[in-house]
């Protein structure tokens, strides 16, 4: 490819990322009212400077991305109540964030994960190949393991708490409930665990389940203050497996309060599957689980009115109109539509009601923790948001 | 090996009318940069189980390519040849197994950040085909009809919110023998020109047998899905295939792995059956991911004049709670079904809109059973309602 077609390339995916991104605002207009839409736009700078910055930082991502249709157009607000009336008017919303990486969900997330676009083998146990914010945010702050968590749906995400790098080498411990749910259940027959630990949607195959002794078990229900059995009795009351990610991370915050905490929601890809209802109601749970998470914050002495949490899907999903895809079911296209998503701020010294056009990367995630947080990620790429700062 | 290297004897394990059209371009595959001849030889290939609107196309480019000059060639290629190739790629068995090469390549591109700009080039060589090599219009305008709710009493949502813009919502309409008006019409239909392949019904559960139409269905096809699910398994719990393994261990698989078996002439369509078992997502445990992606595929390989595509409920997800609690897996899921049915017209809607033709094109969706419906076409109005009472048989005339 020449470097000129590629240019042009680079150029029509910005346009198409940017009439995106005005979409995304018009129909914020239309979700809050023309009443608000001064407020929804004009930022609040006394009190972003009023406030603390955050010592704390929650990310959320959405290991498979909701498309406007489904979320922010007029038609797919329904679906998302909760980030529409709780979460967006207390946050910094940015309308364009372009994914220009791998469109694989491990892949991706590390790529977020480490603010470079990774290459690794999207189905593979395989760690980063740079270092992550995990990493990063141990080694300049000395904090120690348990100041930093990844809970994550799938056992593909085993190893995206620290890179290869020799340089670092201490990141994040990673917690994958469903393996955990699967341990504590043998014995307890009668149950379809092969369909329960499906590993994701994006392949017919799973990674293979990394080993999960009984030592780690104990000592995991240990960490979270869990007794096996209240665990099971309450694995059973949740619908799905990012509920069962959210009660652990909660867990997680009640009992060690990391600094630095990391959840990846899965729920939406099964969109894969091709069936429109389930990827509606993945969407909506996300919409719930999202709010559920701010409100754990809010009500944690712990985190209330120190932590900043981010929200943002990985990557997109195809456009109905790409004749490649097949609409909402992947997201293999590659076109504007996949590649671009948006991201969702929220915390102290955080503007609240503010709408931020311009395009930026999802690698910028990182340097922006980094910022906030207090620590040099070098390797990133990405750039700092200077909206959230 | 490169494309230059080509030999007729490479094309040994072809079958026979595969090895005829490669053999007869072989001098033309040499001067094709490799990527490209690899795509085009995954089409060859498989050229005997191809549906005849395929191998006009095959033919028709192969035909078009072989009449441009070499710099005319090298123009159109440009694209192509500029990709940069990783050398394990060159070595890789890309004649006799080109869908294997394509894995591979696919997650190169993806790796080296290439895949855009392969997206791009493809798309520009594609446009250049619509327009040197305008695929025929059909015969007859095309007409499709999905039906949609089998098993709903009440749809607990507004219906066809996509596609009322487009043509006329209609809530009047009588719902008695419906569904034998539109399969009758159907037939009439396929009775009246009797190109093969050019029409079809396919049915999400258990069909209603009318002939002449090609006919497809999720309970047709039972046996063959238990036994790609056992073989999938096998292939998973043996711990030494991936993902894209399994991918190339499916793209391998013949009718007979999975018991479709029968006469040379049913060859076309068993392939067809089984890539989409293979080739589609969810299409083994969903009914109404399997009758979407059977029209997908339907429409963008064979091209009908007719399609009648009949959703079914597909069985529930399971939540977590209820698998923990041990309850039986297998429910019907009605209302989920009618969602992703009616999505799934809209996409019908959308793969006919882009085939040759689409200005004359004839488009019902029905909820089965009940009042209803929105009919597209020329001269109806759209974004209408129109609350006046009709049967199927004066809504398909709508469509005459």
């Amino acid at each position: 490819m020449s470097s000129q077609s590629n240019a042009s390339l680079n150029a029509s995916l910005r346009e198409l990322a940017a009439k995106q991104g005005w979409d995304r605002r018009q129909f914020l207009r239309t979700a809050v009212g023309t009443a608000a839409a001064g407020t929804l736009y004009g930022f609040t700078p006394l009190r972003a400077m009023r406030l603390p910055r955050g010592q704390k930082a929650v990310v959320v991502t959405f290991g498979g991305g909701a498309r406007d249709e489904e979320t922010f157009a007029p038609e797919g607000q329904e679906n998302i109540p909760r980030m529409l009336g709780e979460l967006i008017p207390q946050g910094t919303f940015f309308t364009q964030v372009l994914n220009r990486g791998i469109l694989g969900h491990y892949v991706a997330t590390a790529s977020l994960a480490t603010g470079f676009y990774e290459t690794l083998n999207n189905f593979a146990l395989t760690p980063p190949q740079h270092p992550t914010v995990f990493e990063y945010f141990r080694k300049d702050l000395k904090r120690p393991a348990q100041d930093t968590w990844v809970v994550a749906p799938s056992n593909g995400f085993n190893r995206i708490g620290c890179s290869d790098s020799r340089a670092y080498g201490l990141g994040a411990q990673v917690l994958l409930p469903k393996q955990l749910l699967a341990a504590a259940m043998l014995g307890h027959g009668g149950i379809d665990y092969e369909h329960l630990l499906r590993d994701n949607y994006e392949s017919p195959t799973a990674s293979p389940a990394p080993a999960v002794h009984d030592e780690d078990i104990h000592r995991t229900a240990e960490i979270l203050k869990l007794s096996l059995d209240d665990f099971r009795a309450h694995a059973k009351s949740l619908a799905s497996p990012d509920e069962l990610s959210v009660y652990i991370a909660r867990q997680l915050m009640r009992q060690l309060s990391p600094s630095l905490l990391w959840i990846t929601l899965h729920d939406i890809d099964i969109a894969h599957s091709g069936a429109y209802s389930l990827y509606i109601d993945g969407i909506r749970r996300s919409d719930r689980l999202c709010a559920e998470i701010w409100q754990a914050i809010e009500t944690d002495p712990e985190y209330k009115g120190r932590t900043t949490m981010f929200i943002l899907p990985d990557f997109g999903r195809d456009s109905d109109m790409n004749p490649g895809g097949n609409g909402f079911q992947h997201h293999r296209t590659g076109d504007a539509l996949s590649r671009t998503t948006w991201m969702m701020t929220l915390g102290p010294g955080v503007r609240q009601n503010a709408v931020v056009d311009r395009p930026v990367d999802s690698l910028d995630l990182v340097p922006t923790l980094g910022a906030l947080l207090g620590f040099s990620p070098t390797l990133a790429q990405g750039q700092p948001l200077r909206e959230v700062l | 090996m490169m494309p230059a290297q080509l030999k007729t004897t490479d094309f040994g394990n072809y079958p026979p009318l595969a090895t005829q059209i490669a053999t007869g371009n072989v001098e033309l595959l040499r001067q094709l940069p490799l990527v490209f001849t690899a795509v085009l030889l995954r089409e060859v290939i498989a050229y005997d189980w191809r549906f005849p609107a395929e191998q006009r196309q095959i033919d028709s480019q192969l035909s078009l390519l072989g009449k441009l000059s070499s710099t005319g060639l090298a123009q159109k290629m440009a694209g192509f040849n500029s990709l940069r190739l990783n050398p394990e790629l060159e070595r890789t068995g890309w004649v006799t197994n080109p869908s294997g090469f394509i894995e591979q390549l696919t997650a190169w591109l993806w790796s080296t950040h290439q895949m855009d700009g392969f997206r791009q080039t493809a798309d520009l060589y594609s446009s250049y085909l619509s327009e040197a090599m305008p695929a025929p219009e059909p015969a007859s305008p095309r007409l499709g009809i999905v039906i949609v709710g089998q098993g709903v009493d009440k749809a607990e949502a507004p219906l066809f919110r996509k596609l009322r813009p487009k043509g006329v919502y209609r809530t009047k309409v009588k719902p008695e023998g419906g569904l034998e008006v539109v399969l009758s019409a159907a037939a009439k239909r396929a009775a009246a020109r009797s190109e093969v392949f050019a029409h079809w019904y396919i049915d999400g559960g258990t069909p209603v047998p009318t002939a002449p139409l090609t006919q497809i269905s999720y309970a047709g096809l039972e046996r063959p899905r238990t036994l790609l699910l056992e073989r999938t398994q096998q292939a998973i719990q043996s711990g030494s295939i991936g993902p894209e393994g399994l991918r190339s261990l499916l793209a391998q698989m013949k009718p007979e792995d999975v018991g479709l078996q029968g006469s040379p002439e049913t060859s076309v369509l068993n392939y067809f059956q089984l890539t989409l078992l293979t080739e589609g997502s969810g299409t083994q445990i969903f009914a109404t991911t399997f009758a979407q992606w059977a029209a997908r595929e339907c429409l963008r390989r064979a091209q009908p004049e007719t399609l009648v595509v009949r959703y079914a409920p597909r069985q529930q997800l399971q939540p977590m709670n209820e698998m923990l609690g041990g309850a039986k897996a297998g429910a019907p899921d009605p209302q989920g079904s009618l969602v992703d049915a009616d999505m799934g017209s809209y996409y019908t809607w959308i793969n006919m809109t882009r085939l040759p033709g689409a200005e004359r094109l004839r488009f019902l969706v029905w909820f089965e059973g009940h009042h209803e419906a929105v009919v597209i076409g020329p001269g109806l109005p759209r974004g209408t309602t129109s609350d006046s009472a009709m049967d199927m048989r004066q809504v398909l005339g709508l469509l005459a």
